[in-house]
C-alpha cells in the first residue's frame, strides 16, 4: 500500500485518542499521543507555509541535522526561528503554550509509569491549541 | 467553448446565485471565502447529513472558475472542524447583502487585514472618545484636535490626547516642547505589556502640555504620544506592535483589544472628561480599530477633492455589504471640510455638500421608497441641507497662520483667540455640541 502522509489529519488522530484515554484514565499513554498530535499538527502548518516535502509522499525532506523532522519537544524550539511570511507567525501566536511539551520525550513509551512527568494537562491544553490552529489554518485555505 | 474567467469582482456574486437557487432561503449555508478569495461552503451539521452535496455542487462550483476551486472539499461540515464553534459561531460571520439584491446570505471572509472594519468592540466606557480620521493625510486634522483640546481645557475640561497615528505619529511633536516628552510612549506599552509588564509604565507613559499652563485655561491636556522621550529603537518596537499576545488564562488576545484595554487603563488613570485620539489616515487597521472599534464619534476629514471622495467610497461602500454593521456605525460618523478655502466659498461650500451627500446617500442613507417623497423617521436618511445629518461638514476655514503651527504661537500670543474661532469656530462648537449630547 501506498504510504502517503497526511500531517493535519494524523494530528487529529492522535488527538482525539488521546483524549479517549485520558478520559478512560490511561494517563501515559494519552499524554504520549498529545505530544504526537501536537508534532503532526505544527507540522502540517511547517508544509503549507514551505517545508520542502517529498511529492509522491507527503513525508518532510530534510537532510542532517534535523531541525523539522523532530519529535515535538525539539520541534518547539524551531518553530519560532522558521522563516515564514507574516501569515506564519500569525499561525503560530495561536499556539502560546508550546513550551509545555519541553520535558515530553518520545522515550517516555520506555518508561516506568512513574517516572514520565505528570504534565498531562499542560500537554493537552497546548496539543489544544495546535489543533485548533489547523481549523483556522484550513478556514483561510492555507492549510489543506 | 471556453468558459469566460472569472474575476474577484464576480466571484461570490455568483456564488451566491448558486446557493439562492439550491437551497431554501432558511437553509441557505455558511459561505467561507479564503484569504485567497477562493469560495467554499459549510453546514453545521454531520457530514453523514450532507450526502451527496459535493456532487451535487460541484457541477455548479465550476462557474467559479479559479475561485471554485479545491483540492479538497468544497461542502465542510462540522466534522471538518476539531472545534466546530470556532467556525459556526465566529462573531466574524456577518450578514451580506449583494448589491441591488434584497437576499442576504451569513459570511466568513477570512482576510489578511482589515477584517477591523467590520468588528464593534464592545467597551464598558463612559467617557466620550473622539476619533480624528482622514482617507488622505496632510489636511490638518493633527492642528485641528491641539485647537480642540485646547478649546475645551479652556472650558474647564480635562482632555487626554492620544497619537494612535503609530506610523506618522506628529501630535506630540505639535502639542510637547522635546523636553516636556514623556519617558515612555504608546509603542512602549505594547512591547512592555507583551512580557507583562505594561502597567509599569502606564503612570510615566502621559506628559502634560504646555497649554495646560496657557491663560484662560482651567483644564488640563494630557497626550499619549506615540514614542517616549529620547527614542532611538521607535521602529524596533512599531515592528512588534500589531502581535497578538498569549491571554491569562489561555487563548490569545488579539491587537484591537489590547488597543481597547490600553484606552480603558489610561481612562481609569487619569479620569479624563474626553479622549481624543488621532487616529492613522487611509484604510489602515489601525484607522478601523480606532473608527469602527475605540470611537464614540469618528469625525472624517475631508477636502473637496475627486481623491478624497473616492477613498471613502471605497471604505463605505464595504460597509455596504454588511448592513448590521453599517447601520451601526453611520451613527457615529461626521464629515469635516477640513480646508474650507478662503475664495469662492459659497460655491465651493455647495459642491462640498454635494459631494458628502452623494457619498452618504450612495452607500450609507436608506434608501427612500420610489414614489414615497416624505422620510419615514425609521430610515437612517437626510436632505441635502439638514445640519444634523452626518454628511453636513463641521467647516474649518483655510488660514495660513495655522500652517506652522505649534503651542509656542498660542503662550506667545501670536495666535489669538479671535483667529482660532475664525479658522475652527464652525468645528469646534460642532464637536462641542456632540460632546454634550453625549453627556447628557
Amino acid at each position: 500500500m501506498t504510504r502517503i502522509v497526511d500531517f493535519c489529519g494524523a494530528g487529529r488522530r492522535h488527538y482525539q485518542d488521546a483524549e479517549l484515554l485520558m478520559n478512560n484514565n490511561r494517563v501515559p499513554n494519552a499524554g504520549h499521543l498529545f505530544g504526537f498530535a501536537a508534532e503532526c499538527g505544527i507540522k502540517a502548518l511547517l508544509v503549507s507555509h514551505g517545508l520542502s516535502t517529498d511529492p509522491t509522499t507527503g513525508d518532510l525532506v530534510e537532510t542532517r541535522p534535523y531541525k523539522y523532522k523532530t519529535h515535538v519537544n525539539v520541534l518547539i524550539n524551531n518553530v519560532q526561528t522558521f522563516s515564514g511570511s507574516p501569515g506564519y507567525s500569525k499561525y503560530v501566536g495561536m499556539m502560546p503554550n508550546l513550551k509545555a511539551f519541553s520535558n515530553w520525550d518520545t522515550s517516555h513509551r520506555y518508561y516506568d509509569e512513574l517516572s514520565i512527568p505528570t504534565s498531562l494537562a499542560d500537554w493537552r491544553v497546548a496539543a489544544g491549541e495546535v489543533i485548533r490552529m489547523l481549523d483556522q489554518g484550513k478556514l483561510d485555505g492555507v492549510i489543506k | 467553448m471556453r468558459e469566460a474567467t472569472v474575476f474577484f469582482n464576480d466571484a461570490l456574486r455568483e456564488a451566491i446565485g448558486i446557493l439562492l437557487k439550491a437551497f431554501p432561503a432558511d437553509k441557505i449555508p455558511l459561505v467561507i471565502r479564503d484569504i485567497y478569495g477562493r469560495i467554499r461552503i459549510a453546514f453545521n451539521e454531520e457530514s453523514k447529513v450532507l450526502h451527496g452535496f459535493e456532487e451535487k455542487l460541484a457541477e455548479e462550483w465550476v462557474k467559479l472558475g479559479h475561485y471554485g476551486q479545491y483540492e479538497g472539499k468544497k461542502v465542510l461540515s462540522k466534522d471538518d472542524f476539531f472545534d466546530p464553534s470556532s467556525v459556526f459561531e465566529s462573531p466574524d460571520i456577518l450578514t451580506y447583502q449583494p448589491p441591488e439584491s434584497e437576499k442576504t446570505i451569513q459570511i466568513l471572509d477570512r482576510q489578511i487585514t482589515g477584517q477591523e472594519w467590520t468588528r464593534i468592540i464592545a467597551l464598558g466606557m463612559a467617557t466620550p472618545r473622539l476619533v480624528f480620521h482622514g482617507i488622505k493625510g496632510g489636511v490638518g486634522r493633527s492642528t485641528a484636535i491641539a485647537m480642540l483640546a485646547y478649546h475645551l481645557a479652556k472650558k474647564g475640561k480635562n482632555v487626554l490626547l492620544i497619537d494612535f497615528d503609530l506610523e506618522s505619529p506628529g501630535l506630540s511633536g505639535l502639542m510637547l516642547p522635546p523636553d516636556l516628552m514623556a519617558e515612555f510612549g504608546i509603542v512602549d506599552w505594547f512591547v512592555e505589556d507583551g512580557v507583562g509588564q505594561g502597567n509599569e509604565i502606564l503612570p510615566r507613559m502621559l506628559s502634560i502640555c504646555p497649554l495646560s499652563q496657557a491663560e484662560g485655561v482651567t483644564g488640563r491636556i494630557l497626550v499619549a504620544a506615540a514614542s517616549g522621550m529620547n527614542e532611538r529603537a521607535y521602529l524596533a518596537k512599531l515592528s512588534r506592535v500589531y502581535a497578538d499576545i498569549p491571554r491569562n488564562g489561555g487563548g490569545i488576545e488579539r491587537f484591537p483589544s489590547r488597543m481597547a484595554r490600553l484606552v480603558e487603563a489610561l481612562e481609569k488613570q487619569e479620569s479624563p472628561d474626553v479622549i481624543l485620539i488621532d487616529s492613522r489616515a487611509g484604510l489602515h487597521d489601525l484607522a478601523a480599530v480606532n473608527i469602527v472599534g475605540l470611537g464614540t464619534k469618528a469625525f472624517l476629514f475631508a477636502v473637496d477633492s475627486t481623491q478624497t471622495w473616492q477613498g471613502y467610497r471605497l471604505l463605505f461602500s464595504h460597509w455596504q455589504f454588511y448592513p448590521e454593521i453599517a447601520r451601526k456605525v453611520r451613527e457615529r460618523l461626521a464629515i469635516v471640510d477640513a480646508l474650507f478655502p478662503e475664495v469662492n466659498q459659497e460655491v465651493r461650500a455647495n459642491s462640498f455638500l454635494e459631494h458628502a451627500y452623494d457619498l452618504f446617500s450612495a452607500t450609507l442613507y436608506d434608501e427612500i421608497a420610489p414614489g414615497s417623497d416624505r422620510l419615514s423617521p425609521d430610515l437612517f436618511n437626510y436632505d441635502m441641507r439638514d445640519k444634523e445629518a452626518p454628511h453636513y461638514p463641521l467647516r474649518i476655514k483655510w488660514n495660513a497662520r495655522f500652517q506652522e503651527f505649534n503651542v509656542n504661537l498660542i503662550s506667545e500670543k501670536i495666535l489669538t483667540s479671535a483667529d482660532i474661532e475664525s479658522a475652527y469656530g464652525d468645528f469646534l462648537s460642532g464637536v462641542e455640541l456632540f460632546i454634550e449630547g453625549e453627556q447628557t
